[in-house]
């Protein structure tokens, strides 16, 4: 009897979660291919129209892409089939990759990035792939959620127990009471009906999932109105003293 | 002639501008809200002719529960279930798509569109949706 019942949940959840990823690929897809089709129906008449379309298409083909790697990265991570091959990865090249992927958006919304890390940045022992996706999600939240004008700063600080990779933006922050939910799977702050944002849920969960997995860990702080800080807490022993990659 | 007015209530930046930019090319007037709970607020104030809403949104109220809302409104005011607001939900969701179409009668002139959507079929649908409603 209880083996049926815990069946039925399962299958239940199963398809719930199913609905969940059908609904979250199809928002992208949905602006994909609308917005072609209003091409060739040549609904956009100028020049700056064409542009907007084209940028569009290009941006939710993008977030497909991203909410593909997301899904994938965090399904490995919770059946436990993801591999962790650890190799010694400097932080600030890595840092540096990453900040140089999210310039030219912080650009286009005229945010202003600030980027605090000095010469003697230390060498981990992380996957430097999946590690990189963690920060990725880290900075491109931050952008997300910062009005133009507003300003994301990242640096790193330590202590004799971690080491801090820290992203602080001046966004539209979060409830407090919101705080403990914003790394469960697909969900979306109230603060994330900010009119320009789109977002499937999952950006923040993965990156635990990831950091988890290194035994690293993750704080965030935040004001609604004011803005937010998540630093990625990385414990002494990932330190490498060897030279890295 | 006046010009008819549409609600649009979605979270989606891109997918209210796509409505938005075919609708006003086809002569609709267009308001536009993020959440069920704005849309409420917006209903009362501007009495959109049609409205069409996204289901799975952030906030206090998702589409179902905005359609609900605006349904016991209506009802309140003794509108009977022709003369209510018709409403277009476009949803991903086929749970959410099996649940209206098994609730009818708490559901009246609510018709489903499943994402993704064709621009074109949209304004066919408004059309038919508008015209059956002032004939």
């Amino acid at each position: 009897m209880r083996d049926i019942s815990h069946k039925k949940r399962i299958e239940s959840f199963q398809g719930e979660f199913v609905d969940h990823i059908a609904h979250e690929f199809r928002t992208p897809l949905t602006s994909i291919l609308a917005y072609i089709e209003m091409l060739i129906d040549g609904e956009a008449t100028d020049q700056e129209s064409k542009f907007m379309f084209y940028n569009i298409v290009y941006e939710e083909a993008h977030r497909l892409a991203q909410l593909i790697d997301n899904l994938l990265n965090l399904s490995r991570l919770e059946s436990g089939m993801a591999t962790i091959n650890c190799s010694p990865t400097r932080l600030k090249r890595l840092l540096e990759t990453n900040l140089e992927v999210i310039r030219p958006q912080c650009e286009k919304n005229n945010q202003k990035l600030v980027v605090e890390l000095d010469e003697r940045q230390p060498t981990l022992n992380v996957d430097k792939s999946l590690f990189s996706v963690a920060v990725m999600n880290l900075l491109g939240n931050a952008a997300k959620y910062t009005p133009p004008g507003g300003t994301i700063t990242v640096w790193t600080s330590s202590n004799e127990e971690q080491f801090q990779i820290n992203v602080k933006d001046t966004g539209v922050g979060i409830e407090e009471q919101e705080l403990p939910k914003i790394f469960d799977k697909f969900y979306r702050c109230d603060t994330a009906q900010d009119e320009t944002v789109t977002d499937s849920g999952v950006g923040l969960a993965t990156a635990q999932k990831i950091l988890h997995a290194h035994g690293c860990d993750i704080s965030v702080s935040s004001k609604r109105g004011e803005g937010s800080m998540f630093s990625i807490l990385v414990p002494r022993s990932l330190i490498n003293t060897s030279v890295g990659d | 002639m006046t010009t008819q007015r549409i609600l649009i209530v979605d979270d989606e930046l891109h997918i209210r501008s796509v409505i938005r930019i075919k609708l006003e090319g086809a002569g609709f007037g267009v308001t536009e809200c993020t959440n069920g709970g704005r849309a409420l607020d917006s209903i009362i104030k501007t009495k959109p002719d049609m409205i069409i809403t996204d289901h799975e949104m952030p906030g206090e109220f998702n589409g179902l529960d905005m359609i609900r809302k605006v349904r016991d409104r209506e009802r309140g005011m003794k509108q009977s279930a022709d003369d209510c607001t018709p409403i277009l939900m476009i949803t991903g969701s086929v749970a959410i798509m099996e649940k209206i179409e098994k609730q009818v009668y708490e559901f009246p002139r609510v018709k489903i569109m499943s994402k993704p959507f064709s621009p074109r079929n949209l304004l066919k649908l408004v059309k038919e949706e508008l015209s059956a409603a002032c004939p």
